[in-house]
């Protein structure tokens, strides 16, 4: 495997060795000429050469403040222009692939005359993006309500504003060999462990593909066991839970043209933590997280349960509920495994159906689904009264999750669980369970253990992790980052003993 | 990746070779009883729940019958009878009647312990009368005959009569010094009830204590927290007077000095009057009337003790486990002569009794 | 002997060490296997009733080779093959260390053939022996190769989740009669001593430090932790025993085959009743991590031999476990590889003391020189 990369690295390089022996300004018109967006005339009155890309430039800018310079002025070298022009960040260069890049994302070029070598741009970008809304995946009903959107420059000053700390730092690389998306690393220079950063941006620099759309492409592609369920980098659209946990020493990722960002390292109990955890009381707060994660276990073992109860050990099941269960059973013609099924990828289709249609349908979808579908088979005896309960609390409860990329996992590892279940009954069940934790144990979340703080065991960490201590107690950043400046504040001087009236 | 998908596709092929009985594809015997017809053959008895399909929810319980010549035999014979496998598994209650409980049920026994299938906590009883009748007639008070029974004899277990399942039977019937005991059972006009508790010696049922005595039995044995006495007392005025019992302790005192050991039993009981003929008793007569009722309850307590004791005794059956008690307390425990010296041995009672309450209205 | 120790310590790269702690998790689960199912009636056999002293007499010994094995082992810095190597050279050693590697593989095998006996007496009785036993061992090979970094997670999950097992201790207490537990000392010291080496079996295990002992930070840190472990174990097998004896009598004991077991189908909830599945199915996680660390460290051994790969070492003897589980198919025969495992991992204990007198004496002979 690693043969296969380095060997891609080799001809990815010699592809740009290429390009640029080839490349040249005349070239690069001729290319960008033959699409209808291009523009390029003769303006002014020497006749310099303008060219932009008319649906990525602004026109005001070249209306009010570049044309009426050139048409008013006789200038004879850009340097003159440059000087004359009143815009920010002007650039001269000779280098075609500046020049093509700069053109790509919006700056005007102007030459002197046609097929000069030099080039002046100037920066009058224009992009149209989505304004900021609230949090749609990862809502909360207090707390802040902006949520990322899909301009890597937007993000960072949505995340700036919150953290005005000159360490805070973004380290910029450009991945995908086709769309140049631009990836941000960030972190807080002096709290992050560098070994982490350095793991990061090596990761990034050596992804070869060809387009990155999503920072969802960048999960998958960066994670340490790609072919696990488990998500190994957690990805958030609220910029107050992504400077949080950058705070706390750990790294977010930026995708330009992504409304996630992701942080790492992460770890399990980081997907069952939701922001309103911490705008709670803290008592409140562990409670509900208790909560949450009995929801995962119920919903992941509920079914496989059921089917192993009643397929092999019906010695458990009391006799008070016996005869609502076999009652429930009784004319089901199918074996419980094929019940539960046929019951759960219904409930697939209908989330399958609900995800794709717009809001509105989407809801009715799922209500009709639920309530119709449901009880014709149970009146049609195709599925039982009980199963019906305990699938649709299952699929409640897989809801529960705050990180959405987490309840796609708990949806698919189920299954597994069902067919243990169905080979040797709750034996089976805590063989995939075994199987599920081992797995977990080995899971690395960019090289840090992906199952801390349970293991490692890390009794700091575990202060947040299936409770929330209160914050006076977290008085350490977590332990699984590695922060270089671990100290969140002196414990010493909040914790005075205090006597009673003093 | 592809050959991973195929070893699983055949394990889950060959593992559903087997085939499966889901819950509602099995007969779950609830009920096990078992008749003496004569000396090669018993009838067993099974009842088995049926329970309504869909929102009826109705059960009824289904009954087979039949003679066989072992319990091995029978099991089989039941089989064949059944459109459904038979499921041991949620066995509630076994019943035997007096005849085979006199030949032993030790062959039971073994079945029942033997099987991993089975409970531990399941009851056992002895009927007196016919154990096919008990189980097929159809009672009011509950659907179906195993949970009536179980009922019955649950509830009085935590009241007038001492606990006895499948697993305490067991442990006396294993351990040297000690004999069990079962629920004495009858059928009455269409209900069921306790009338006894039957003693064995051994696998042998032997003897039956009343059912009054039953209470005095349960509290030779082990705690009480809940309980009725009863006090006939020789003032008329009085009547007879209810006792509620809401506590009681029992301690075992052991002598073994002498050639005979000798046994002191001292029980405290407590508890607070809650039936009393008289109504309009003077609040200043009230202590010494508690006063009295508890001595006479103490003597007649003490009296009834010792008769059963006397009733152990004779019959050779030991329930309250003296033997086993002196084996743990005292090394070179001799079961022969054990064994030879019980009829005989001295056990003194010590009774203590403590009125809280005379109830809220006197 | 510094320069000794210089040249027999094996270096493990820092990411694979394990922190002190964890040797607590690792000698427990070695420990508990599926041996506290059903050791009641096997260390009441001799004794009665009182071999709960015995246990404690054993409890002790255990104690006290587990303080040899530190000794040992601080001596030498290294593992049982630097030992060996070191004593005997490099072929009789080499010799005297795969008995080492056998002996875990025997361990390994006792505890799932025994595991799949339970399995197959108390919910399966037509376990398809052939699939289930490859299914498990697959599962075995997944974790083992994902190293000792893992196997020791295992371990850590396995004590925690049997934990809750052992709170369904107090059903049988409740309907238990203690007036019969008075401890008289009715047995002679004979029976005492038998029972104790019968218990001394369910003790089985701290023999594995030898082989991990390089794998932790810190190594002599770690004893408190290792003392422990064999401590908590004791603790456990004794308040099951007493349990045990407090719920059954003493005669009845000896009818009892799985007497933890037993015990559990008593316990009653109102969602749930006979609580034996759910226990037999939890006890996977104490089985596990057991057949794990014995894999490992017999499969550690060839490597640190003959420099053999671990990763084919332990296809190896997964395939060796396999035939043999298939191979023993009944009861009696199970039975039979107990007591032959039980009495070879009573030598291999007898054989510390020999190894920490071998090791004192090498250790003067060379301080004189």
């Amino acid at each position: 495997m690693w043969k296969w990369k380095r060997k891609r690295v080799q001809e990815e390089k010699q592809d740009e060795l290429n390009a640029k022996a080839e490349e040249t300004l005349e070239t690069l018109f001729k290319t960008l000429k033959k699409s209808d967006d291009f523009k390029s005339y003769q303006a002014g009155v020497s006749g310099y050469i303008v060219s932009y890309v008319g649906t990525l430039s602004e026109p005001k800018l070249l209306n009010h403040s570049v044309l009426p310079v050139l048409k008013q002025h006789t200038v004879y070298t850009l340097d003159d222009l440059k000087n004359l022009l009143p815009v920010e960040d002007l650039q001269i260069t000779d280098d075609p692939s500046l020049v093509r890049q700069k053109m790509m994302t919006g700056h005007i070029a102007i030459q002197l005359k046609e097929n000069d070598p030099g080039v002046l741009l100037i920066p009058a970008v224009t992009v149209e993006g989505r304004k900021v809304s609230i949090p749609e995946v990862e809502f909360s009903v207090v707390g802040p309500k902006e949520a990322f959107v899909e301009s890597i420059d937007k993000n960072m000053n949505l995340m700036r504003k919150r953290l005005t700390l000159p360490q805070f730092t973004m380290k910029e690389v450009t991945v995908g060999k086709i769309t140049k998306t631009r990836v941000g690393v960030v972190y807080i220079d002096g709290i992050a462990d560098p070994d982490n950063v350095n793991t990061v941006l090596q990761r990034l620099q050596d992804i070869e593909y060809d387009q990155i759309i999503d920072s969802s492409f960048i999960t998958q592609m960066i994670a340490d066991n790609s072919t696990s369920p488990f998500p190994q980098l957690l990805d958030t659209e609220r910029p107050d839970r992504a400077v949080e946990v950058i705070v706390e020493g750990k790294i977010a990722i930026i995708v330009d043209g992504s409304p996630h960002v992701l942080t790492c390292p992460t770890t399990v109990v980081e997907f069952f933590s939701s922001s309103d955890d911490y705008f709670l009381p803290w008592p409140l707060a562990s409670v509900f997280r208790l909560i949450r994660l009995f929801a995962v276990f119920f919903s992941v073992l509920s079914t496989s349960l059921y089917v192993a109860i009643l397929t092999y050990h019906h010695e458990m099941i009391p006799e008070e509920l016996m005869s609502t269960i076999v009652s429930s059973r009784a004319d089901i013609p199918f074996p419980p495994i094929l019940e539960v099924i046929i019951l759960e990828l219904t409930i697939e289709l209908l989330r399958e159906a609900g995800a794709r249609l717009p809001t509105k349908i989407g809801q009715t979808i799922g209500i009709v689904g639920g309530i119709v579908i449901g009880t014709a088979a149970v009146d049609a005896g195709l599925t039982s009264n009980v199963l019906l309960i305990i699938v649709a609390l299952a699929a409640l409860a897989s809801f529960t999750t705050p990180v959405y990329q987490i309840g796609n996992t708990i949806r698919l590892i189920r299954f597994p669980f069902l067919l243990g279940a169905q080979m040797w009954g709750l034996i089976g069940v805590s063989m995939v369970m075994a199987f599920y934790i081992g797995h977990l144990i080995k899971l690395k979340s960019i090289g840090r253990p992906f199952f801390a703080p349970i293991y490692p065991l890390r009794f700091r960490d575990l202060r947040d992790a299936f409770i929330r201590l209160p914050f006076n107690k977290q008085s350490e950043r977590p332990m699984q980052t590695r922060p270089v400046d671990a100290v969140r504040f002196n414990i010493k001087r909040t914790s005075e003993k205090r006597d009673v009236d003093e | 990746m592809k050959r991973k998908g195929y070893w699983l596709l055949v394990v889950v092929l060959l593992a559903g070779c087997q085939t499966i009985y889901s819950v509602e594809d099995r007969a779950i015997v609830q009920i096990l009883g078992y008749d003496y017809v004569d000396e090669k053959q018993l009838k067993g008895t099974v009842g088995i729940p049926h329970y309504g399909e869909g929102s009826t929810r109705t059960v009824e319980e289904l009954n087979l019958t039949i003679t066989a010549e072992s319990i091995k035999d029978f099991s089989e014979k039941v089989e064949r009878e059944s459109s459904k496998p038979l499921s041991m598994g949620k066995l509630a209650v076994t019943l035997y009647d007096e005849r085979i409980a006199q030949d032993g049920i030790e062959e039971f026994l073994d079945v029942l312990s033997r099987d991993p299938r089975v409970g531990r906590n399941i009851y056992m009883g002895i009927v007196d009368g016919n154990v096919q009748e008990l189980i097929e007639e159809k009672y009011e008070q509950n659907e179906t005959t195993a949970k009536y029974v179980k009922g019955v004899i649950e509830n009085n277990s935590q009241r007038n009569f001492p606990e006895a399942n499948l697993h305490s039977f067991l442990y006396a019937y294993y351990a040297d010094g000690i004999d069990g005991f079962l629920p004495y059972i009858a059928k009455k006009n269409g209900h069921i009830e306790i009338s006894g508790v039957a003693l064995f010696d051994g696998g042998k049922f032997v003897s039956v204590v009343s059912e009054e005595d039953a209470l005095t039995l349960k509290f030779l044995k082990e705690e009480v927290n809940q309980g009725a006495a009863n006090i006939k007392t020789a003032q008329e005025s009085l009547g007879n007077v209810g006792i509620e019992v809401t506590d009681s302790t029992v301690n075992y005192k052991i002598d073994n000095s002498k050639e005979m050991p000798q046994f002191d039993i001292n029980i405290k009981v407590t508890g607070f009057i809650n039936e009393m003929k008289q109504r309009d008793v003077d609040s200043v007569q009230t202590p010494e009337l508690v006063a009295e009722i508890e001595e006479k309850y103490k003597e007649q307590f003490k009296e009834r003790a010792e008769a059963l004791v006397q009733q152990f005794q004779e019959a050779n059956t030991d329930p309250l486990g003296l033997g086993n008690l002196l084996k743990n307390r005292y090394r070179n425990f001799d079961k022969e002569k054990w064994e030879e010296q019980y009829p005989d041995v001295p056990v003194n009672i010590n009774v203590e009794v403590h009125i809280t309450g005379t109830g809220i209205s006197l | 002997m510094n320069k000794l120790s210089n040249t027999n310590s094996v270096r493990i790269p820092e990411q694979f060490l394990i922190t002190p702690m964890f040797v607590f998790f690792i000698i427990h689960s070695m420990q508990v296997g599926v041996g506290i199912l059903g050791f009641e009636s096997y260390i009441a056999e001799h004794s009665g009733f009182d071999s709960w002293i015995s246990l404690l007499l054993a409890g002790a010994f255990i104690h006290l080779l587990l303080w040899m094995v530190y000794e040992i082992l601080k001596k030498s810095g290294g593992d049982i093959v630097a030992i060996h190597k070191d004593l005997f050279g490099k072929h009789i050693g080499g010799l005297f260390s795969l008995f080492f590697s056998f002996y875990f593989l025997l361990l390994a095998l006792t505890v799932l053939r025994t595991f799949i006996e339970v399995i197959q007496v108390w919910v399966f009785p037509s376990l398809r022996v052939e699939i289930f036993t490859f299914v498990f061992l697959g599962l075995i090979y997944y974790l083992v190769i994902g190293g000792f970094r893992l196997v020791t997670g295992f371990c850590m999950i396995s004590v925690v989740l049997t934990i809750p097992l052992l709170l369904l201790k107090f059903f049988p207490i409740e309907v238990g009669e203690v007036n019969y537990l008075y401890p008289v000392i009715d047995h002679s010291l004979l029976d005492f001593l038998k029972s104790s080496k019968a218990s001394i079996l369910s003790f089985l295990g701290i023999e594995l430090l030898l082989i991990f002992y390089p794998f932790i930070k810190d190594p002599q840190k770690s004893i408190k932790w290792a003392h422990f472990g064999v401590f908590y174990t004791v603790l456990i097998y004794l308040a099951t025993a007493l349990v045990a004896f407090i719920y059954y009598s003493e005669e009845q004991l000896e009818h009892v085959t799985w007497g933890t077991i037993s015990l559990w189908k008593i316990v009653e909830f109102p969602f749930i009743e006979r609580f034996e599945y759910i226990g037999i199915a939890l006890w996977v996680y104490a089985i596990v991590p057991n057949i794990c660390l014995a894999m490992w460290g017999a499969s550690r051994i060839p490597k640190r031999i003959f420099n053999a790969n671990q990763k084919v070492m332990i296809v190896i003897y997964c395939f060796i476990l396999y035939a043999a589980a298939l191979f023993l198919n009944d009861r009696q025969v199970v039975d039979k590889v107990n007591t032959f495992t039980g009495e070879v991992g009573f030598y291999f204990l007898l054989y510390i003391p020999i190894l920490y007198v071998l090791m004192v004496l090498l250790h003067k002979v060379r301080n004189q020189k």
